[in-house]
């Protein structure tokens, strides 16, 4: 079982995660890989925090300047959902889950190739719900995914 | 906002425009605004991109951010205005000319020098352009993490001054201090993110 298991984390690995932009920003929901490294960080807060749990940075370089895409767990998406009480997703999947929604995961490969405002405002134009894929935390052979928002390093000139 | 107070002259003109690019060059960046001065009339020109403004768009900001926008390049047209009349100041205006003679050398006189000052008008309009509920929500149920990348279990609540200071800093990115002083991944950025962050979800709510 063991080996299927890896088998099908390199299967996700090699095949989906560079995609094509265009097919992305059609998306209204997408994933996005969270594997912990140098590039990818993850800070999360104490318990006792309001409203910023947690984030995830993915770090890349462009135009030798290091720009990042930075992914917000908070306890709401959005002020509308805080006024209908919807707490932001968190729940844990199957990696079946993640081969049947494979063409709509992103990871840092994508980030590289379109840049960091491409990614930002393109990728994500119709896009209503994100959630991250965070590969370090997998228990019993299911995967965290947090619903997040998003920002950058991004900043428009005046 | 009383900057140019000591002039009776016709300052500046402003322009709302579909897209601003770098350079008033469509084929640069985009971006929020731009202050340029025709060198012959001297006459100075605040373009303002719609983008900004339209609530839907990738680029809209809050009614607080507009404002420390048309701020921003208020201040850039009052350093161009006191250097094109040295009548003003001969001593300053030949000063301004040598020191800043190009938007990015005023924007680092901006970081170094007139922070405090965007600061303070920023603190003083901040009930006209903001709502209660938007100010009430950032100081309850914010917790904010000044040490994020390195000591993440450090709190603050939420700190108006702190916010305008970092609202002050948008636009300001390129200079060479905001680059020294918030690296990528650093506790700096970090908070400068999450300040902007807070209130563009709820200042205009």
């Amino acid at each position: 079982m063991k080996k299927i298991s890896l088998l099908l984390t390199l299967f996700l690995t090699s095949t989906m995660y560079c995609q094509d932009i265009s097919h992305i920003k059609t998306l209204d929901t997408i994933f996005v890989s969270f594997r912990e490294s140098q590039f990818q960080i993850k800070t999360v807060f104490p318990h006792d925090a309001k409203n910023f749990q947690r984030w995830y940075i993915i770090t890349f370089e462009e135009n030798n300047k290091m720009e990042f895409l930075k992914f917000w767990v908070t306890d709401y998406p959005n002020p509308a959902r805080r006024e209908q009480g919807i707490k932001s997703d968190m729940k844990t999947v199957k990696e079946s889950y993640l081969c049947k929604n494979k063409n709509k995961i992103v990871s840092i490969d994508f980030f590289k190739k379109y840049g960091v405002y491409r990614s930002m405002y393109e990728a994500f134009e119709k896009c209503k719900v994100i959630y991250i894929i965070d590969y370090s935390e997998i228990k019993n052979r299911r995967i965290s995914l947090y619903e997040v928002t998003r920002s950058s390093s991004l900043i428009f000139e005046e | 906002m009383d900057i140019f107070a000591s002039t009776s002259r016709l300052n500046v003109k402003f322009e709302i425009n579909d897209h601003v690019h770098e350079d008033n060059d469509p084929t640069k960046k985009e971006v929020h605004a731009t202050t340029t001065q025709d060198p012959i009339t001297k006459k100075i020109t605040i373009k303002v991109s719609k983008q900004i403004l339209n609530a839907d768009g990738t680029m809209n900001q809050t009614k607080i951010e507009n404002a420390k926008t048309i701020l921003h390049e208020c201040i850039h047209a009052y350093l161009l205005t006191i250097s094109s009349y040295p009548l003003v100041d001969m001593d300053v205006a030949e000063t301004i000319n040598q020191v800043l003679p190009t938007p990015n050398k005023q924007h680092d006189f901006m970081y170094d020098k007139m922070i405090p000052v965007m600061q303070r008008v920023l603190a003083e309009i901040r009930d006209k352009v903001t709502t209660q509920a938007g100010r009430t929500n950032l100081e309850t149920l914010y917790t904010m993490r000044p040490t994020a990348m390195t000591n993440p279990s450090i709190s603050t609540p939420w700190n108006w001054n702190d916010y305008y200071f970092n609202l002050s800093l948008d636009g300001l990115h390129n200079t060479s201090s905001f680059i020294a002083d918030h690296p990528a991944n650093s506790d700096a950025f970090s908070l400068y993110d999450q300040y902007v962050k807070a209130g563009r979800i709820e200042l205009d709510r």
